[in-house]
């Protein structure tokens, strides 16, 4: 483990991805005991319950982002001010991207808390997948693809009502 | 008027009279309607093309954020689909064609857990949606329009340049046989008459 974390390059935010999924899973596959490398790669950010004991942490730190999902959505449709635990007030922001990117910002900062005394040990194996993961969803945010996915939607061919 | 066959009767100079008449009454009709056909579709291209800049309005108000709409976390058709569009019946211009109402969405909920930005996605892609529905039904407007706009104008075209002037022309043409005819009749009589006073002289 110790050799495998100080084999992969450090990541920062909005950095392009050092390294891929694939190769980060290849080589933790190599250096891992079976049951482990399950664990890191059953590991995903979307998916809450598939958080383990080791990052019991962010798992509360997330159940509370989507209380403030929740209390800004809320705060939308009753057209207030939302009242946040733990996310910054910055993300209440009128543009989606700087929104999201701020969310985003938040998270990988609450990962590097959590990160922060433990050295050489798979909770920091553990971080650095949903960091990366982090960083993938951070480079596919591409203007010209996002034109695409627009257009795709909104030029399908539609039904009519004759009646 | 070349090959039509005119009966050089008082019957058929009426008739053509009457046919004549008729025609000069319904021309400015057609020639009205024609207008007003016109009108209306440059109308309706005029609408189409205030709508086209609503949506690029929309497009350079999300500019900013458009990126995120290749969120690879997010599989966007999964929350919005058009089901149908929604249209009614109208009379325009004298013609009847479809009228936008609405478009009927397919909304699956937001999760909680969904990112922020989607609720924005979504907003955009509905209302960028109905406005292509619209212009969508108003194409369709045009197109029935255009194809009267056609008829009408063949109609126009029929009075000015064949029934009237055929109208015209045969009932000339009927008067000028019928003037001969009654000239030849007193002509006939004449030369009777003066037959049968040379007979009894003799």
């Amino acid at each position: 483990m110790t050799y495998l974390l100080c084999s992969l390059p450090s990541l920062s935010f909005a950095q392009h991805p050092p390294i891929t999924m694939e190769d980060f899973l290849s080589d933790a596959k190599a250096q891992l005991a079976s049951g482990k490398f399950q664990k890191l790669e059953s590991l995903d950010f979307r998916q809450i319950d598939t958080f383990n004991k080791d990052l019991k942490g962010f798992e509360d730190i997330m159940f509370q982002y989507r209380e403030d999902v929740k209390e800004i959505r809320k705060a939308k449709a009753e057209k207030r001010s939302p009242n946040l635990m733990v996310l910054p007030n910055e993300v209440v922001s009128k543009d989606p991207l700087v929104c999201e990117k701020a969310i985003m910002k938040w998270q990988w900062d609450e990962l590097s808390s959590l990160e922060a005394g433990e050295h050489f040990t798979f909770t920091e194996l553990l971080i650095y997948k949903l960091k990366l993961q982090m960083l993938s969803r951070l480079e596919s945010f591409q203007a010209e693809k996002g034109r695409q996915v627009l257009q795709a939607i909104v030029n399908p061919k539609m039904k009519e009502d004759n009646s | 008027m070349a090959g039509i066959k005119i009966k050089y009767t008082k019957t058929e100079q009426a008739r053509q009279k009457k046919v004549l008449k008729v025609s000069l009454r319904m021309l400015p009709l057609f020639e009205a309607m024609e207008k007003s056909l016109m009108a209306t579709i440059n109308t309706i291209g005029e609408k189409i093309l205030h709508i086209r800049e609503i949506i690029e309005q929309n497009e350079k108000k999300a500019e900013s954020w458009i990126a995120i709409l290749n969120d690879f976390w997010v599989d966007l058709d999964h929350f919005i689909s058009v089901n149908k569009i929604i249209s009614k019946q109208v009379d325009v211009a004298g013609v009847r064609v479809r009228q936008f109402e609405r478009v009927d969405f397919n909304v699956n909920p937001i999760h909680d857990d969904a990112p922020l930005w989607l609720d924005h996605a979504i907003e955009l892609m509905k209302e960028q949606l109905q406005l292509l529905a619209e212009i969508d039904c108003l194409q369709k407007q045009i197109e029935i329009l255009e194809e009267e706009l056609m008829e009408v104008r063949a109609r126009v075209k029929l009075f000015e340049n064949r029934r009237i002037p055929n109208a015209k022309m045969a009932i000339r043409k009927i008067g000028q046989k019928l003037q001969d005819d009654e000239r030849l009749t007193i002509a006939t009589a004449k030369v009777v008459k003066t037959k049968k006073l040379e007979e009894a002289v003799s």
